[in-house]
């Protein structure tokens, strides 16, 4: 096992990347507080009593009144966060008693993505006005109070998946029944994201880019050169190359929209009965940004999948071609080629800075609950560094 | 390579370790059990995986010592004769690769981390300073060579089932041989 100098960063080295790679504040934060608790301790799993003692007293800050915890297990499912269903008896300031139940969602010391808790948190408020997302209640995101960062979200019934029996494997699509109830809800949610006005939303944790200028992509590009260079275990000069080419050729934002950075099939609830998609999750890379960026990552190839006549379907939902053009229908909003090609360039250069550089970094450190299934998201990173290959082709 | 072996095998003892042992009903004797030796499985396995290569050279060496010292007194009946003749046979055999120096799987990998560093360096000066030209030759060599690694690294992790198609790809033995002949 490759143990190197970048487990025990100096104080200066993690100043000098912040100069060189000027990103958002609350990225910026986020980055650099991971790096200061490197040296730290590994992730050990959490006692029950000590995390419902810890919440007990959160709550008992906010809550007027008696209340109880029960229920209190942990759930699966994630490569980042640790994540803890509870059911909570309380009374509301009508003075109703209500009995509801809740997602206490967890950063452990380090994991595959670092994010800021509050990014996540003001995202998720803003946008469910419009697409179905889990209500928001508290969020610690210094993780003063819980002892790490976290949010309390209300619990959604659903799955991630169709009902099926077997052996885990990555390629468990939709199939054609789920497909067709699914598909015409994801890309109108996608689409809802794209032209949701966000201008009234509370957004003080982000730093909303410039419209018509190319400054918010210089900065998204230097968060994830900045995570390579924190976390990355040894050189792979594919990402170098695109580095640069996508520092060329960073477009100007046409259109400042919230971008999920992870809506893909196994991010969103649905109910198996009907297949009305209940939530979309996993909101923690949240940026305000170019909505072509979430278009891209879902044409990724890792989560395509063959139909039954042998075509490839975008996200296991669609094909590519048909997906856009609903997408551009119901948005309102064009898809640029252009852009659309250099987000491709970007979010598969993003996606293997996490499985190339972070996922071993973590494992090595021992600093999350998920280093097996981090592990093995590495296995994956072949098909991504693929396409990013076939992506620069006739570019570079 | 990314992962490296240790580091997997790392991974499986804590997940037992953390997250499956305390998950078992206390009752399920036979699967703590068998959990509990895989623990240990693997914690000789991580000790193991990167010296088996050095092992099996330690061996050849002292068998060939051994071999050869028996040998070199073996005189006498047909029997003896004929197997001396078989012996020396299989000592000329493994003479040129005792005379090889083989480095550990530690330093090959760390000879690797180190090539690709300053491949990356060249790529930043040649951005930094280097004619158009330059430029735009080292640019197409990398990608020539990342396409040959990506294929090889496809066929290295074909098994995990991200594959859409994992048929279409070469076996890792038809990739390392023709990354071989290439090279």
């Amino acid at each position: 096992m490759i143990l190197d100098e970048k487990q025990h960063p100096s104080p200066a080295w993690i100043e000098s990347l912040r100069r060189r790679y000027p990103t958002e504040r609350t990225v910026d934060e986020t980055l650099t507080a991971k790096m200061r608790n490197r040296a730290g301790p590994r992730h050990r799993p959490q006692s029950i009593d000590s995390v419902i003692a810890r919440l007990k007293q959160f709550l008992g800050r906010r809550l007027s009144g008696t209340f109880s915890i029960t229920a209190f297990r942990g759930l699966a499912g994630g490569s980042s966060k640790e994540q803890f269903a509870f059911d909570l008896a309380w009374t509301d300031s009508a003075g109703v008693a209500r009995r509801d139940t809740y997602v206490l969602r967890m950063a452990p010391a380090e994991s595959i993505v670092a994010t800021h808790a509050l990014r996540e948190f003001q995202a998720m408020n803003a946008v469910r006005a419009a697409i179905p997302v889990p209500a928001v209640h508290w969020c610690d995101p210094e993780g003063a109070e819980l002892g790490q960062p976290a949010l309390i979200a209300s619990f959604c019934e659903g799955v991630t998946r169709p009902p099926r029996e077997g052996a885990y494997t990555p390629r468990q699509g939709f199939g054609p029944k789920y497909r067709a109830l699914l598909a015409p809800q994801f890309v109108r949610y996608l689409a809802e994201l794209a032209k949701f006005d966000w201008r009234s939303s509370d957004v003080s944790a982000f730093d909303p880019p410039a419209v018509d200028s190319n400054e918010g992509v210089i900065k998204a590009i230097n968060w994830w050169e900045r995570v390579w260079e924190e976390d990355c275990v040894e050189r792979y000069p594919l990402l170098t190359l695109a580095a640069q080419w996508l520092r060329d050729n960073a477009p100007p934002i046409d259109h400042v929209s919230f971008v999920h950075r992870d809506f893909r099939g196994g991010n969103f609830l649905f109910r198996p009965a009907d297949g009305k998609i209940t939530a979309i999750l996993d909101w923690e890379l949240v940026q305000l940004g170019d909505r072509h960026e979430d278009l891209a990552y879902l044409c990724s190839p890792l989560f395509s999948e063959i139909d039954e006549n042998g075509v490839e379907l975008i996200g296991g939902l669609y094909p590519r071609d048909e997906f856009i053009r609903l997408y551009e229908a119901l948005s309102g909003l064009p898809v640029d080629p252009v852009r659309l090609a250099y987000y491709d360039v970007f979010s598969l250069w993003r996606g293997s800075i996490h499985v190339l550089a972070t996922a071993p970094r973590i494992m090595m450190g021992e600093k999350t609950h998920q280093d097996i299934r981090v592990g093995w998201m590495i296995s994956a990173t072949p098909l991504t560094l693929s396409a990013l290959h076939r992506a620069l082709k006739g570019r570079i | 390579m990314v992962p490296d072996f240790a580091l997997r095998i790392h991974a499986m003892i804590r997940s037992l370790r953390d997250v499956v042992l305390p998950a078992l009903p206390k009752n399920e004797m036979l699967a703590i059990d068998q959990a509990n030796i895989l623990v240990g499985y693997l914690g000789i396995m991580a000790e193991q995986h990167d010296r088996v290569f050095e092992y099996l050279l330690v061996e050849l060496s002292e068998y060939a010592e051994l071999l050869g010292a028996l040998v070199e007194d073996a005189h006498g009946a047909p029997s003896i004769e004929d197997a001396a003749a078989k012996a020396r046979a299989a000592l000329d055999m493994a003479a040129p690769v005792l005379q090889m120096s083989i480095p550990r799987q530690g330093e090959l990998s760390a000879l690797i981390r180190s090539l690709k560093e300053s491949v990356d360096e060249l790529l930043l000066a040649a951005r930094q300073d280097g004619t158009p030209a330059y430029r735009q030759a080292s640019r197409k060599r990398v990608m020539q060579q990342a396409e040959r690694q990506i294929l090889r690294e496809r066929a290295w992790f074909r098994a995990s089932g991200f594959e859409l198609e994992p048929s279409q790809l070469p076996s890792i033995k038809d990739v390392l041989l023709l990354n071989r002949n290439n090279s």
